[in-house]
């Protein structure tokens, strides 16, 4: 292996260990953020609202995509 | 370098039948997130035998739970509870159905975990990028 090789290798692992960090940061970022609206929520609030039938077609193809990531994440320990 | 990076770019540069720099990143990003899933699901005290828990941030607007066992006839049972975040709320679902709004307390459970998913993560798997 040349030292250029691991120089790059050594860069995209830092760079993968980066991104997930941030991402992290963020997740936690807009969990508080959703957090802070639900406490302004009104106490009636229908529970009908939690089907959110304007985005549930989006939900859907976003749970699908969540199943196929999550399948990639753990299906070689289920297997 | 951190022996933590050390570990990392072997298996970056060993993952077996993968050849682009591209696969092999998402697969370490992958192998990455199931390392943060064990953390996490050390977070909530010590789990009953035979059930393996998974807690997780899979991107910024995603948080997962994910709970497998075996019930009492011996079939394997999975529980994915996914909470999406949202500009007006969080909105829960498990197994990719039953979406319902979450409660205040729960919110505010979720928020905890995900503040102790981030102390943790930082110090036990990226302390090197810092």
């Amino acid at each position: 292996m040349t030292g250029e090789t691991l120089r790059r290798s050594t860069e995209a692992v830092r760079n993968i260990m980066h991104r997930r960090m941030a991402t992290v940061e963020r997740g936690v970022d807009r969990l508080s953020e959703a957090v802070l609206a639900v406490d302004e929520l009104p106490m009636h609030v229908d529970e009908s609202v939690a089907q959110a039938p304007v985005d549930a077609g989006q939900s859907l193809d976003m749970v699908k995509d969540a199943r196929h990531q999550i399948d990639a994440l753990f299906g070689q320990e289920n297997a | 370098m951190h022996c933590l990076d050390k570990r990392m770019l072997k298996r970056f540069l060993k993952l077996p039948g993968i050849p682009s720099e591209q696969e092999r990143a998402q697969s370490l990003e992958n192998e990455m997130i199931r390392k943060e899933g064990k953390i996490g699901g050390t977070l909530f005290g010590p789990t009953p035998h035979g059930l393996r828990r998974e807690f997780f941030c899979l991107d910024e607007y995603t948080w997962v739970w994910h709970e497998e066992w075996n019930d009492k006839g011996g079939n394997h049972r999975v529980r994915n509870t996914r909470y999406d975040i949202r500009p007006d709320g969080i909105v829960k679902s498990q197994n990719g159905k039953h979406y319902q709004r979450i409660s205040q307390k729960e919110a505010a459970r979720l928020l905890d975990a995900a503040h102790a998913y981030e102390k943790r993560v930082r110090r036990e798997l990226y302390s090197a990028t810092a």
